[in-house]
């Protein structure tokens, strides 16, 4: 799984194309598809995977396949590339960090050294509006030679393992969601295992720039239950109390009673982690009211969907260098398993 | 060029703040039904005129305007036949002060947009006013004012369609009129044998106030395509070039996370092939247009944006270039005459 | 009616955890109903039978309050809003689980206006342990309710927001006896966390019309930005707010029905807030939505106002609507 997560980690698939992740997944979907199960592709770029079970509840697991990222909107005299964000992205994290564009021209965000800094400039939050990204062109014909304007580029990231069990990698956010849905697809196939479940595997587009897909996703599935498979920002960082933390690394799969953008079905989630308990798989209780994901656009779809919400705690979300504890996303793969399989 | 400056002078003339655009279903009903098959209204407001393709089970295409404008309701009636006023959309009141309305009551009044002069605050120590210290002065007296008007009317700007040198024109409502004029232009142009898609031409409610009217009227058709169509800020002294395309070289592309961006790629292929001018804008992220919640709508929708240029936006004295509304009108049309498989 | 709006205030209901108080609801409106459902979010969708249009009217049941995320060493309950708290109000008063325990919100400091961030509830606990016993991660507090009787005709406590509005749909649906239109009743879920239950349940009635009761500001007049609704001046009938314009031709023929039934009616603009009247509005291809709303002084705090009259004015502009529509 390690390495399927590294794959989809290392995919370019920055809000609005997404193709590539798309094609991976399905890639890994036809590797286990039982025979009657149907693929099924919505306007917008998404990919389920339906397998039947015909008039039973419909249960829907979600993880979205796109990535924050960046695009180029204006190119200076000088070729240097002024860009947008795509997606809530810190400008703080930005400053001399590489980037790769979807062809795969390399550039890196310029930053003003800081012997060129004023005092205040030193202080102040820089605003992605003033930065500028050098492909090394010299020249702004040459620069849009090699990129275009409303190209995408994301983090120059590579995937490593880190200290004991720790993975960091660009786009953990939500790839170790689709790599959870992809290791249950799997383990259903190997165990030759079913559900009582009509079970679907969304993997939706655009939940990065907050008008998701998944509301379509629900309009075209019309779900009983969603579980929604999404990283959790965590900060258990030294010196952080128990109580500002909002989850831990390591501590297991992260359920939420409630998040900043929806407030989950409690009887759903405590069945979830009901399971959890049943087959000793590590979780933890989410300890804050905050952000927002597919949960809010898919509870409110249509006519209404019973929703819960499984994490693996992440550090430093957003960036190049998310970090999660492998260990986390083994436990959300067993309860996911252990949840559509039950009795 | 008369023609078109006739058209939008009588589209930009129709009254349509947002919430109230069926006062001018009539005058756009008649307007528009020459070049349409079917015209069908929906609860919320929004206009559907439909042209079908020679072709039998034509895809369908969704081009959007949206038909309202900025502009103020009535929230309270004063003694001296004074109005008080809220902001309908994105007013700047600064431009307000001075300037003529009409108010929507059981018929039309005048009315005067109160200012103060310089001689009671001094030269240059005005700071621009809150819409609740704005009066509008209609000359009646109250007992007369109130026959006429009640809470909840709305008011417009006065100020009618002018021309200026280089085929460019001013009006009130050309947010987003030059989009409508664009839009049912294509469609008075086009041929039915030629048309690969039905039009689903769509003049939206309520853009300014929420962008709810097309996304429902989207929901309605399951359009297999749509365009949607706005003004964007035309690149004038002091406008940033990363936020603005320049007035009279053409409508623009929109490039947005929002947007479909396979379908906008392969738009802007086509158009380079066919030696189309355009302009391109990347807005990385939110568009603000109806392309943002026509895209979500119901199962989904494959959008694209485009963009007219325009000057001095949610004013009465709004500026476009006729060639661009031209140049709008010529894209659609080879959109519009494109085999679905080359756009998708 | 007053018994019964007592009741309606006493019982526990907080954006997501409307269970009690939709029973109480489900209870009261049962005998009159054709139908009544619940919906997946929780919604309670009732059902009177006519032969013409199909009219929702719609009230939330749930409440501002509290979400327990952590509890402290010392024993003290780290919690998150749940709605738009005013901590003003908020600070030093009284809550309860909904599993019944009190507790009182505690700032941190003293000398400032609290913030989201700067609260704990206290229970009495002395230790983690103990705490633990009572309340758990994951419960929900709200602030006690209460209802006093001023004055005449006036009345003080919460949360009338919007338990005025499920009494007047209640007390309407008890007189409504073979009515010629299609009626729903909806009973909504988490209007308070951004107007949540109301999308699904209009996606799934599918009405021509649809009408939210709700109540509305009356210390909102920041010159003539706004009007001035009084309390006890009768129940609004409402223009726009922040996030809607309502269907102007709904709101003439609402103004035509009231006037004709010499039913005293306010104007409603606002240019704050929101109710369930835009997610109405919105559901699929669109719904002609409005709202009549209940003035009250001092929303979300300890003590909203309101005046009795107001509500009986409103019962009989639904009964009348539902009629005449």
């Amino acid at each position: 799984m390690k390495k399927l997560l590294k794959k989809l980690c290392l995919a370019f698939g920055p809000t609005g194309l997404e193709h590539r992740v798309e094609s991976l997944i399905e890639g890994e979907i036809l590797k286990s598809m039982p025979s009657d199960a149907e693929i099924i592709r919505d306007n917008l770029g998404g990919i389920y995977l339906h397998i039947k079970n015909e008039g039973a509840p419909k249960l829907m697991l979600n993880a979205h396949m796109d990535e924050v990222g960046f695009m180029v909107t204006t190119v200076a005299e000088n070729g240097q590339i002024k860009f947008g964000s795509v997606g809530g992205i810190n400008p703080l994290i930005l400053g001399a960090k590489r980037v790769i564009f979807e062809n795969g021209v390399r550039g890196v965000i310029l930053s003003k050294p800081i012997h060129l800094l004023s005092h205040e400039e030193r202080e102040k939050c820089p605003k992605i509006s003033d930065m500028l990204v050098d492909i090394g062109a010299r020249s702004k014909e040459e620069a849009l030679s090699l990129v275009s304007i409303g190209d995408y580029f994301t983090f120059d990231s590579d995937f490593v393992e880190m200290g004991g069990s720790q993975i960091k990698a660009k786009a953990l956010d939500d790839r170790h969601g689709c790599c959870a849905m992809l290791s249950t697809i799997a383990s259903l196939a190997k165990n030759n295992a079913r559900s009582k479940y009509d079970l679907y595997f969304a993997f939706t587009t655009r939940e990065e720039i907050g008008f998701s897909s998944a509301g379509c996703a629900t309009e075209i599935i019309k779900p009983d239950y969603a579980i929604v498979i999404e990283s959790k920002a965590v900060l258990d960082l030294p010196e952080i109390s128990e109580d500002r933390c909002v989850g831990r690394l390591g501590d297991g799969a992260l359920i939420s009673y409630a998040d900043g953008g929806a407030i989950m079905d409690r009887a759903l989630t405590d069945e979830l982690i009901s399971v959890c308990k049943e087959n000793n798989i590590k979780y933890q209780i989410n300890r804050a009211v905050s952000g927002g994901n597919d949960s809010a656009p898919i509870q409110i779809g249509a006519h209404g969907t019973r929703v819960a919400l499984i994490s693996a705690p992440s550090r430093y979300i957003h960036s190049g260098a998310c970090v999660v504890d492998y260990c986390d996303l083994e436990e959300i793969c067993k309860a996911l398993y252990a949840f559509v399989t039950r009795g | 060029m008369n023609e078109l400056t006739n058209m939008l002078s009588e589209l930009c003339a129709f009254p349509s703040v947002s919430g109230r655009e069926r006062a001018s279903r009539e005058g756009i009903i008649a307007l528009a039904s020459p070049y349409f098959d079917e015209i069908r209204e929906d609860s919320f407001g929004n206009l559907l005129l439909i042209k079908k393709s020679a072709r039998e089970n034509a895809p369908k295409l969704m081009l959007d305007a949206h038909f309202d404008e900025v502009g103020m309701m009535v929230s309270e009636l004063h003694e001296g036949g004074f109005l008080s006023v809220c902001a309908i959309g994105g007013l700047d009141t600064r431009v307000l002060s001075a300037t003529e309305v009409t108010i929507y009551g059981k018929r039309e009044i005048y009315g005067v947009v109160s200012s103060v002069p310089p001689h009671i605050i001094g030269r240059g120590s005005a700071s621009a006013p809150k819409m609740n210290e704005l009066y509008i002065d209609t000359g009646y007296d109250l007992d007369t004012l109130k026959e006429i008007v009640s809470v909840g009317d709305v008011v417009e700007f006065k100020a009618g369609l002018i021309t200026l040198e280089n085929n460019r024109v001013v009006s009130k409502s050309l947010d987003d009129k030059a989009c409508v004029c664009a839009l049912i232009t294509t469609a008075m142009l086009c041929e039915a044998d030629k048309l690969t898609f039905d039009l689903y031409v769509t003049l939206s409610a309520q853009e300014e106030t929420g962008k709810n009217g097309a996304r429902l009227v989207a929901y309605e058709i399951e359009p297999d395509i749509a365009i949607i169509t706005d003004v964007n800020f035309a690149r004038d002294e002091g406008v940033e070039e990363t936020d603005s395309i320049e007035i009279g070289k053409g409508a623009g592309i929109d490039i947005s996370s929002f947007t479909n961006i396979p379908l906008t790629r392969k738009i802007m292929q086509i158009l380079d092939r066919a030696k189309i001018p355009y302009q391109k804008i990347c807005e990385p992220s939110r568009t603000s247009t109806n392309n943002d919640g026509v895209s979500i709508c119901g199962k989904g929708v494959r959008t694209a944006l485009m963009s007219i240029p325009l000057s001095s936006m949610h004013t009465p004295s709004e500026v476009v270039c006729l060639d661009d509304i031209i140049s709008m009108s010529r894209i659609l049309l080879e959109i519009a005459y494109t085999p679905i498989e080359e756009l998708l | 009616m007053i018994e019964l709006l007592k009741k309606l205030m006493l019982t526990h209901g907080v954006s997501g955890r409307e269970d009690k108080i939709r029973e109480l609801i489900r209870a009261q409106i049962e005998p009159y109903c054709d139908e009544i459902t619940v919906d997946p979010v929780g919604n309670l969708i009732a059902h009177i039978k006519g032969e013409g249009k199909k009219i929702m009217l719609g009230a939330h049941m749930d409440e501002i309050g509290y979400f327990a995320t952590h509890i402290t060493e010392k024993g003290f309950i780290k919690v998150s809003p749940i709605g738009g708290i005013n901590y003003l109000s908020g600070a030093f008063s009284s809550v309860v689980s909904e599993n019944g325990v009190y507790g009182v919100l505690a700032p941190t400091k003293t000398d400032e206006l609290p913030k989201a961030d700067s609260v704990y509830i206290d229970i009495g606990a002395k230790s983690k342990r103990q705490a633990e016993n009572k309340v758990k991660v994951g419960d929900f507090f709200v602030h006690t309710p209460s209802v006093k009787r001023l004055l005449g005709t006036r009345y003080v406590g919460r949360p009338f927001d919007d338990r005025v509005g499920c009494l007047v749909l209640i007390e309407a649906i008890k007189e409504i006896k073979n009515p010629k239109n299609d009626l729903y009743f909806v009973f909504t879920v988490q209007e308070e966390v951004g107007c949540k239950g109301a999308r699904p349940a209009t996606y799934t009635v599918e009405p021509d019309i649809a009408i939210a009761l709700d109540v509305t500001r009356t210390d909102d007049k920041i010159g003539s930005d706004t009007l001035n609704v009084k309390i006890g001046d009768g129940p609004t009938i409402k223009i726009k707010d922040a996030s809607v314009i309502c269907s102007h031709e709904l709101v003439v023929k609402m103004r035509e029905i009231a006037k004709a039934n010499n039913i005293k009616y306010q104007d409603e603009m606002l240019s704050r807030g929101g109710t369930d009247t835009s997610s109405m509005q919105i559901a699929r291809r669109g719904t002609r939505a409005g709202a009549i709303s209940i003035p009250c002084g001092f929303i979300h705090t300890n003590n909203e106002m309101i005046d009795i009259n107001d509500v009986r004015g409103a019962i009989k502009l639904v009964k009348a609507l539902v009629r005449e529509l």
